[in-house]
């Protein structure tokens, strides 16, 4: 057959997609295709589950610790793990050397871990995201003395960022004075400027965009135009720098506390318990092992879930 | 443009608009000297290649030239009121409710973060106020107006779930949200394919006849303008070379840089192989001549082209920026002489 008929029927005008639009099957929910990214990624879902394992004993470790974080067991000091020869199912990690539960202490501690690096990063991240975006949209001001606050801010960030982190850290609580509220405030102004470069990169990214000429002409201030219209869309890589910044938060306590800085005992704080143990390396080594281990495993967690995070928000690592 | 046309009705009316940008000592001067007068219910299409000021232009009518670009004019009036004089607050109350804006790139001017539906009410809350329910009644009515299909399900999608000509549709809807008198276009149609462009041109013009609202169309076609405009303003490199009524300057033009654009169109080359073409580039920073601007590039220039900068010229509705403008049959007049052989080649 060399030639082709063509049928009334073939001639129709194209009357668009088939598909009925009611009965497309709709776009999945943006958590669904977060968590369909997020969970290609093994690590990060490991980390998660620590982390939520971190957030069930915080929460209720009321109920889930055998003992009280500070109760001393005069008669069993320093008694070894469970499956130690000389140990008891009583104190499973053992004790210390005034007879406390480690089990219980860790427990308690991750209580302690949680808010410390939640409120640090809460702190640093609102300073620094404002701070941010002040410099980012200082560039384009027409008066010269708020086009200088860009520069005021970011060489004060260059400052902050070019001094060692703990360094800078002991410097804050020398002035503020010892204990746990103060370790906070230093941790949160030692983690201040990445979230403040980040915002303000993020920010000159976002400010060439048509959407925000848009929203100019529609009237909107420079408030909104900064809360309202460019900060939800540079909200990715903060969230993944904020989970990050938990894990430096508690290494950073850890610290303060092994120093002497931070959590005054009997506080069960991860480093404090650390820095009382110091004598007892050679003779019990569960002492110093275990606290050492939790602030290992969460500080390994939270970055685990970072990298996932980053790998499932940020559209260019989409795969 | 003359005196004559500065009566108060105008709606627009701007004189000598300079933009600069870059340092004080050196500047970049982007728009040089404008002057401009839309009236009540225009359509004035403003034409010119890439990096002939014409969307400058338009960002500086709203005030989104940010440092370090520099806006100055001797007026820039909407209604009679001093756009420049204004203080911030004023100016944003005026725009988006009495001037508005539609974009060339409709996949950024939408916030990716916010619902269609969001955006649509935003402004409408801004302007007018109200409660949700009745907003988001506006907002459909207004997605109607637009002609965009299953508005209801459409009002609650993000930005990226929508088609190129789907954002300029919610675009143009967030534009006469709140019946504007003057509306921007700034190439409304580029990034759209063909079928869409023509759909959005009807939808533009609709909208403007049915709301008697002025429009400043912004393009570097001509046909667009051929089609939709009263008048016409040709820009090359911040400057105006020729303005006046449509049928006159596509009947006649007097500007050889006029000529030579609608000689490029595709339909003025019509059994040729090749397009038309006009040599070289607009003048950047550094190679602006001492003479008229288009000089290097024109067919037609003489000595005094290169030497002495026209200045804007002839009856306010038919403007020319040319030493030589063209006569009826398409030949510079004004006693012109083609350059004899001799002196080309000495």
């Amino acid at each position: 057959m060399s030639q082709v008929s063509v049928s009334p029927e073939d001639k129709a005008p194209y009357a668009g997609p088939a598909t009925d639009p009611a009965a497309a099957p709709a776009p999945p929910h943006g958590l669904v295709e977060f968590w369909g990214y997020f969970r290609q990624n093994r690590g990060a879902v490991l980390g998660l589950l620590v982390v939520l394992i971190l957030i069930f004993c915080a929460l209720f470790a009321d109920f889930v610790a055998p003992h009280s974080a500070i109760e001393q067991f005069r008669d069993s000091t320093l008694a070894p793990p469970a499956w130690q020869a000389g140990g008891s199912s009583k104190f499973l990690l053992g004790t210390d050397s005034v007879g406390r539960d480690i089990l219980s202490r860790l427990i308690y501690g991750s209580r302690l871990s949680l808010i410390i690096g939640l409120v640090s990063v809460a702190l640093s991240m609102t300073a620094g995201v404002c701070l941010g975006l002040v410099a980012g949209f200082a560039r384009s001001w027409n008066n010269p003395a708020l086009r200088a606050l860009e520069t005021v801010i970011m060489r004060l960030m260059d400052i902050l960022q070019s001094l060692p982190s703990l360094l800078l850290a002991i410097a804050v609580v020398a002035i503020l004075g010892p204990g746990l509220i103060n370790a906070m405030y230093a941790i949160a102004i030692v983690l201040m400027p990445s979230y403040a470069r980040l915002t303000r990169a993020a920010v000159n990214g976002e400010l060439h965009k048509d959407y925000v000429n848009a929203s100019r002409i529609a009237g909107a201030g420079t408030l909104r135009l900064m809360f309202n219209c460019v900060l939800p869309n540079c909200t990715a890589p903060l969230i993944v720098q904020a989970t990050l910044g938990i894990s430096t938060a508690i290494l950073d306590a850890a610290a303060l506390g092994f120093l002497g800085l931070g959590a005054q005992p009997p506080t069960p704080e991860w480093g404090s318990m650390l820095a009382s143990a110091t004598e007892f390396i050679q003779s019990a080594w569960w002492v110093v092992t275990f606290p050492g281990l939790a602030i290992v495993v969460s500080v390994l967690a939270f970055n685990l879930m970072g990298d996932g995070l980053r790998d499932a928000l940020d559209p260019k690592l989409k795969r | 443009m003359s005196t004559t046309h500065t009566a108060n009705n105008a709606l627009l009316d701007i004189k000598d608009l300079r933009v600069q940008f870059g340092s004080e000592t050196s500047p970049f001067t982007a728009v040089d000297g404008l002057d401009l007068t839309i009236e009540q219910g225009d359509v004035v299409g403003i034409v010119g290649e890439s990096g002939s000021g014409k969307s400058v232009t338009s960002l500086a009518l709203m005030g989104l030239i940010d440092y370090p670009g520099r806006v100055n004019a001797t007026r820039m009036a909407f209604d009679g009121r001093d756009l420049l004089k204004m203080k911030d607050k004023e100016r944003r109350s005026l725009l988006g409710k009495d001037i508005a804006m539609i974009f060339q790139d409709p996949m950024t001017s939408l916030n990716p973060c916010y619902t269609v539906a969001f955006q649509l009410m935003e402004t409408l809350r801004l302007h007018q106020g109200g409660s949700s329910g009745e907003l988001r009644a506006k907002a459909l009515a207004l997605l109607k107006q637009v002609d965009i299909p299953d508005p209801e399900r459409r009002l609650d999608a993000y930005p990226h779930q929508l088609s190129g000509g789907m954002s300029q549709r919610v675009m143009v809807a967030i534009a006469i949200a709140c019946n504007p008198r003057l509306l921007i276009a700034d190439e409304p149609t580029t990034a759209l394919d063909v079928t869409v462009q023509a759909q959005m041109l009807d939808l533009l013009l609709q909208l403007q006849r049915e709301r008697g609202m002025a429009l400043m169309l912004i393009t570097h076609d001509l046909s667009v303008v051929a089609q939709t405009a009263q008048r016409v303003v040709v820009m090359y490199a911040g400057q105006v070379l020729e303005t006046g009524l449509v049928p006159d300057i596509f009947n006649a033009p007097q500007h050889p840089y006029t000529q030579a654009l609608l000689a490029a169109l595709p339909e003025h080359n019509l059994g040729r192989s090749r397009l038309q073409t006009i040599p070289g580039v607009v003048p950047g920073l550094h190679d602006r001549p001492a003479g008229c601007l288009l000089s290097p590039r024109c067919a037609y220039a003489l000595d005094k082209c290169r030497d002495i900068r026209p200045d804007l010229a002839g009856p306010a509705n038919f403007q020319v920026r040319c030493h030589f403008p063209l006569d009826g049959e398409g030949k510079p007049g004004n006693g012109w002489q083609p350059l004899t052989f001799s002196k080309v080649s000495a």
